[in-house]
């Protein structure tokens, strides 16, 4: 057979195998069981409820991007907030919260954006996973209805600030920091030294300015006055249960629940659609390979790789 | 033909298809016996056609009907669009003065439809990755026919041994004489329904 003759049969061959993966590849979707499941099978065009998941410590992204270009952290959250509410389709959006907190700053920085979002009135429901504590359940307060687990943790309103005091370590091994600043107070919260009586007031009024803010924010966006808050706001954390004897949550249910509520507060069909976060392989691929190269797992706490001391919404047991 | 079929001649007419249109052409007016076999292009494009858009959207059952008898409707589709637009070509090609020859044209017409084959396995990657199958079926698709058309005015320039211009006359002739009735009817048919109502 000549070498023309071998091309042509070449691709008799790949037709004839693409239609037998072609029908596999139908039959397996059919039965539910293959990539049916989180495949785009059709454009969904019609009016419905977009997803924003908000999971792990909540910190804005130091480095500002990774190396693909693609936003992470808080910022990733307020951006995938930003492109729902400039979607027209979008008329709720369902914010799955599983987070212990994070920095003041990015937690706040959320909350702003749903209560943005709120006054463009769109619905935002909140469902809760394993926890949603301390700026989670911040972030969560901002929405118009909240969803928790029997046995989601939640509460932990309060504001932590951590420093470790090596200095009896540095002592030991003998080591000493030669500090030149331009103020007293520029190596505040150093680990080698103790902590100063005035230094200590100085961040504690940082801590009472956000704390204060927390609760403010919390009972704007609860509709719930200060005093009823402020006897479980000193700390403790709570199952979902508890949460709504208090009042911090509406409902007990699952993340089936609150996207049915999320449609029905947004007045749309049971079988409205749902514009979930990233559902493109390709996409996905990019996203963890944005992670090997920046060095680190994007849901790595980035605080803790620094180890900088931070003022946080954060449960921290 | 068995003779036909066992020396592999056909063979290098689906290789022509993609590398020399005119030599096709030339090759498939001199050997009758292609013109049976050419059928069986137009029985292959329906079944990946039907799986390629099955592809694109999530199945019933219903699917195995498509597969095992939806086909021969849409082949028999495709046969009569072939013998259709076929037979209107070569109404143009003898109005401008070419001789008619409706079988060569049909011929042709069936070979130039090969390309169309490629759309399941390009289609089949692009849904197996979830990138935006749809849009590249509309793509391809477009490419595909743009493709079997450039075959057939290549053939049609070999056939009647005229220019590529005057070829690409002889096959677009038809599709414009056929929309410009159709819309005109449509027009008069929109006037009158409209004035029935009026009146």
């Amino acid at each position: 057979m000549d070498k023309n003759r071998k091309i042509v049969v070449s691709i008799l061959i790949l037709l004839v195998l693409s239609s037998v993966l072609a029908i596999i590849d139908i039959s397996i979707s059919m039965q539910g069981t293959g990539r049916d499941a989180y495949r785009l099978r059709s454009p969904d065009t019609g009016p419905g409820v977009g997803i924003v998941r908000i999971y792990g410590p909540i910190a804005i992204d130091a480095s500002g991007g990774g190396p693909l270009g693609m936003a992470y952290g808080s910022d990733a959250i307020v951006q995938r907030l930003d492109d729902l509410s400039r979607d027209a389709r979008i008329k709720a959006v369902l914010v799955r919260i599983n987070s212990p907190g994070g920095t003041v700053a990015a937690t706040q920085e959320i909350y702003d954006k749903i209560m943005r979002l709120r006054k463009d009135n769109i619905v935002v429901v909140a469902s809760m996973g394993e926890l949603a504590a301390s700026g989670g359940y911040y972030v969560a307060s901002a929405c118009n209805y909240i969803l928790a687990n029997h046995g989601s943790i939640t509460g932990s309103i309060g504001v932590i600030a951590v420093s470790p005091n090596l200095k009896g370590l540095f002592e030991k091994l003998g080591i000493r920091m030669n500090v030149i600043k331009s103020g007293r107070y520029k190596d505040l919260l150093s680990a080698y030294r103790d902590i100063s009586q005035e230094e200590r007031e100085l961040i504690q009024e940082i801590i009472d300015s956000s704390y204060k803010k927390f609760l403010a924010d919390v009972s704007l966006g609860r509709n719930i006055p200060i005093p009823e808050i402020e006897p479980v706001a000193d700390g403790r954390v709570m199952s979902g249960e508890t949460a709504l004897r208090h009042r911090l949550v509406d409902e007990l249910g699952s993340f089936e629940t609150a996207l049915a509520k999320a449609r029905a507060l947004a007045k749309l069909p049971e079988d409205a659609p749902v514009y979930d976060e990233v559902t493109n392989p390709i996409e996905r691929l990019l996203m963890s390979l944005q992670g090997a190269m920046g060095g680190i797992d994007i849901r790595v706490d980035r605080q803790f790789l620094s180890n900088l001391p931070a003022v946080e919404y954060r449960y921290q047991p | 033909m068995k003779e036909f079929l066992k020396s592999l001649v056909w063979v290098d007419y689906f290789y022509m298809v993609f590398t020399d249109p005119r030599k096709l052409a030339a090759a498939l007016m001199r050997e009758s016996r292609s013109l049976p076999i050419g059928f069986i292009i137009p029985a292959c494009v329906s079944i990946m056609d039907i799986l390629a858009i099955s592809l694109l959207g999530s199945q019933t059952p219903f699917f195995y009907i498509k597969i095992t008898y939806g086909w021969i409707l849409f082949f028999m589709l495709l046969v009569f669009q072939n013998i259709l637009i076929g037979s209107l070509v070569d109404a143009a090609a003898q109005v401008l003065g070419y001789q008619g020859n409706i079988k060569n044209v049909i011929n042709i017409m069936n070979y130039a439809l090969f390309p169309r084959v490629l759309l399941l396995p390009a289609i089949l990657i692009f849904s197996v990755f979830n990138f935006a199958p749809v849009f590249f079926y509309v793509l391809f698709s477009m490419a595909l026919f743009a493709w079997s058309g450039a075959i057939v005015v290549q053939g049609l320039s070999e056939m009647h041994s005229a220019g590529l211009t005057r070829a690409a006359a002889v096959f677009f002739m038809p599709f414009v004489l056929v929309g410009g009735v159709a819309f005109f009817a449509m027009v008069l048919t929109v006037v009158s329904i409209f004035g029935y109502f009026t009146a």
